[in-house]
C-alpha cells in the first residue's frame, strides 16, 4: 500500500512554472497643450500694438500633441482685451487668428484648410496623431489714430484642447 | 555591450506642457449615495503656471455644480496631482465636460500670455 | 556620412529627425524624399517620404527611429521634390550611439576582452658582501685569547703611560729644582752687584773749589745804525714818538 501510494505521488504531473514576466501598458487619447513661444507686442505705431514680426513683435506659438488621431479639437481663442494695461479711456479694435506653422505629419496641412472660425476663436480638428503647432496672430488699434498711453501692456490667448 | 547613445532633438524650445488625462474618465459610485466620483490626474510642465481650475460644463459650456478637494489645484512646476470630481447623480445626462484651466497670477512679470484649457468628457467615448 | 559623423568604431544610427519648409500650390501634387543612399549597395538605406498632394505647403518636424544601422552602411544623403514644390530651411539631424565594446581590448567590462599576459621583469640581484656573511662573522670572532691579549697589550700600553708620566713628572720637578736654584743663584749675584758697604767715601769727598773772575766786558762802543733799516726803523721810530705824545696832549 505504501509503494503504490509513492508510486501515484510519484506519477503526478508536475506544476509547470511560467517563464518571462509581462509588461502591460495602453496608449490612451491624449492631449497636451505647450507654449513653444510667447509672443510680445510690437508698436510699430502710437495707436497699433501688434505680435506681427514685420511690426516688431513675436508671434505667440502652441504646440499640440495628440496621441491618438481624431480625439481632439484644438480651439484657439487670440486676445478681445488686455489682461493688464494702462487705464484706456477710449474702444480697443482686436484682431487676430491662428493658422497652422509647423506639422510633424504632412496631412495636418489640411487643417488650416478645414479650420472652422467664429468671433475670436479658430478650431482645428486633430485628425492627425503628432505634433502640430499654431501661430495666432494678434494686433490691438486704440480708437482713431490714438496713441496708447505708456504703461505694460499684456493680453492672454485661450488655447484649448477638448475631447470629441 | 556598453553603448554610448547620442539623441539630438529638433523641438523648438519648449516653455512647458500642460495634459490631463484620460480623455474619457469613468463616473462611478462614490462612496456617499447619489454622488458619482470621477478619477483624473494633471501633469503640470509649465514653469510659468502653478494653479489650475476645475470646472464642470455641459454642452452648451454652462457650468454644472460639482465638488472637489479644490477648485483651485496648486501642482508644482513639473509636478502631477491624482484628483477627483464628485458631481450629482442628477446631473450626470447633463454632464459633458470636465476642464482644467491654467490660471495666471496677476502682475506676474513674465509673459505667460497662453492659458491652457484641457477638457475631458464624461459623457463617454465618441461613437 | 563619414564626414558628418566621427570617425568612431562601433558606431550606428538611431534616428533621423529633420524639419523644411515646402511652398506649393496646395493644388499641386508634391513629394518629398528625405534618403540617404546606401553606401554599400544599392538604392537607399533610408528614406522617408512625406505626401503633400492636394495639401498646403507647410513646415514639417519629423522624427523618424532607425533600428540601429551601422555608420558604413549610410552614403551621401539628399531631399529630394518630386512634382511641383520648392524646399526651403531644410535641416537633418541624425542621433547616434557608440558601442565602446566593438574593439572588446577597449575596456576589461566588455565581452571577449581578453587581459594582457604580465611582461616577465627581471629580478634585480642582491650583491653579496662577503664581510657580511656570518661564517666571516664567526670566523673573525675574537677568541678567550686574544681578549686576553689586547687585555695584556692594554694593560703595558697603561703601565707605559705611568711610566712616562712618571718620568715625566720627575724631570719637571728637576727642571723646577734647577730653576730654583738658578734663581737662588741669580739672587745671589744681584745682591752681590748691589751691595754698597762703604759710602762714607762718597760723602766726604771735597771738591776743588776757587773763584771765578770777572769775564772780560764788552766796552761801550756805539753801534751804528744800520743805514738799510734806515728808512725802516726811523719811521717806526718816528710813529712811536708820535703815538707818546699823543698822551700828553
Amino acid at each position: 500500500m505504501k509503494n503504490l501510494a509513492i508510486i501515484a505521488l510519484a506519477l503526478l504531473p508536475q506544476v509547470a512554472l511560467a517563464d518571462g514576466v509581462q509588461i502591460e501598458g495602453n496608449v490612451q487619447a491624449k492631449c497636451i497643450i505647450r507654449t513653444d513661444r510667447t509672443g510680445v507686442y510690437g508698436n510699430p505705431t502710437p495707436s497699433k500694438l501688434s505680435a506681427s514680426p514685420a511690426d516688431g513683435g513675436v508671434t505667440p506659438s502652441i504646440r499640440y500633441d495628440v496621441a491618438l488621431a481624431g480625439y481632439y479639437i484644438a480651439r484657439i481663442t487670440h486676445p478681445t482685451s488686455f489682461s493688464t494695461s494702462p487705464t484706456l479711456t477710449d474702444t480697443v479694435t482686436w484682431t487676430g487668428g491662428s493658422s497652422v506653422s509647423n506639422v510633424s505629419d504632412p496631412d495636418m496641412s489640411a487643417y488650416d484648410a478645414d479650420k472652422v472660425e467664429y468671433d475670436a476663436t479658430t478650431e482645428f480638428d486633430l485628425t492627425v496623431a503628432g505634433t502640430t503647432f499654431f501661430k495666432v496672430d494678434s494686433a490691438a488699434e486704440y480708437g482713431f489714430n490714438k496713441a496708447f498711453p505708456a504703461g505694460t501692456y499684456r493680453a492672454i490667448i485661450q488655447a484649448d484642447c477638448i475631447a470629441k | 555591450m556598453k553603448l554610448m547613445a547620442a539623441a539630438m532633438a529638433l523641438s523648438a524650445t519648449v516653455a512647458g506642457a500642460h495634459e490631463m488625462t484620460p480623455a474619457y474618465p469613468q463616473l462611478r459610485q462614490s462612496s456617499v449615495p447619489e454622488i458619482m466620483q470621477a478619477d483624473l490626474s494633471l501633469f503640470n510642465a509649465r514653469d510659468d503656471v502653478e494653479y489650475f481650475a476645475i470646472s464642470v460644463l455641459d454642452a452648451d459650456w454652462k457650468p454644472i455644480a460639482f465638488a472637489s478637494a479644490q477648485r483651485v489645484m496648486h501642482v508644482v512646476p513639473g509636478g502631477r496631482k491624482d484628483f477627483e470630481v464628485y458631481i450629482r447623480q442628477d446631473d450626470v445626462p447633463r454632464v459633458v465636460y470636465l476642464c482644467t484651466t491654467s490660471m495666471l497670477r496677476a502682475g506676474q512679470e513674465d509673459n505667460a500670455i497662453v492659458s491652457s484649457r484641457i477638457c475631458s468628457r464624461l459623457d463617454g467615448e465618441k461613437a | 556620412m563619414v564626414n558628418i559623423m566621427p570617425d568612431v568604431v562601433g558606431l550606428d544610427v538611431t534616428g533621423v529627425y529633420y524639419r523644411y519648409t515646402i511652398g506649393k500650390d496646395p493644388a499641386a501634387d508634391a513629394l518629398v524624399h528625405v534618403q540617404n543612399e546606401n553606401a554599400l549597395g544599392s538604392g537607399y538605406i533610408f528614406r522617408e517620404t512625406d505626401d503633400w498632394s492636394g495639401l498646403a505647403g507647410n513646415t514639417i518636424t519629423k522624427a523618424v527611429p532607425v533600428s540601429n544601422i551601422p555608420l558604413q552602411y549610410w552614403g551621401i544623403g539628399s531631399i529630394e521634390v518630386e512634382g511641383e514644390g520648392t524646399i526651403s530651411d531644410a535641416s537633418v539631424i541624425y542621433a547616434y550611439r557608440v558601442d565602446q565594446c566593438a574593439n572588446p581590448q577597449s575596456s576589461p567590462s566588455c565581452d571577449g576582452y581578453e587581459p594582457p599576459t604580465v611582461p616577465v621583469t627581471v629580478e634585480e640581484q642582491a650583491s653579496y658582501d662577503a664581510l657580511e656573511d656570518d661564517a666571516y662573522r664567526i670566523a673573525t670572532q675574537k677568541t678567550d685569547q686574544e681578549y686576553k691579549d689586547e687585555e695584556a697589550a692594554k694593560e703595558d700600553q697603561s703601565d707605559d703611560k705611568e711610566r712616562k708620566a712618571r718620568l715625566e713628572r720627575g724631570l719637571a720637578a728637576s727642571k723646577n729644582a734647577l730653576a730654583l736654584v738658578n734663581g737662588i743663584s741669580q739672587d745671589a749675584i744681584l745682591v752681590a752687584m748691589g751691595y754698597t758697604s762703604e759710602m762714607s767715601a762718597y760723602y766726604a769727598a771735597t771738591l776743588d773749589g776757587g773763584s771765578y773772575a770777572d769775564a772780560p766786558m764788552l766796552v761801550d762802543g756805539k753801534l751804528p745804525e744800520n743805514r738799510r733799516g734806515l728808512r725802516n726803523g726811523l719811521a717806526q721810530q718816528l710813529l712811536h714818538e708820535q703815538m707818546i705824545d699823543l698822551q700828553y696832549q
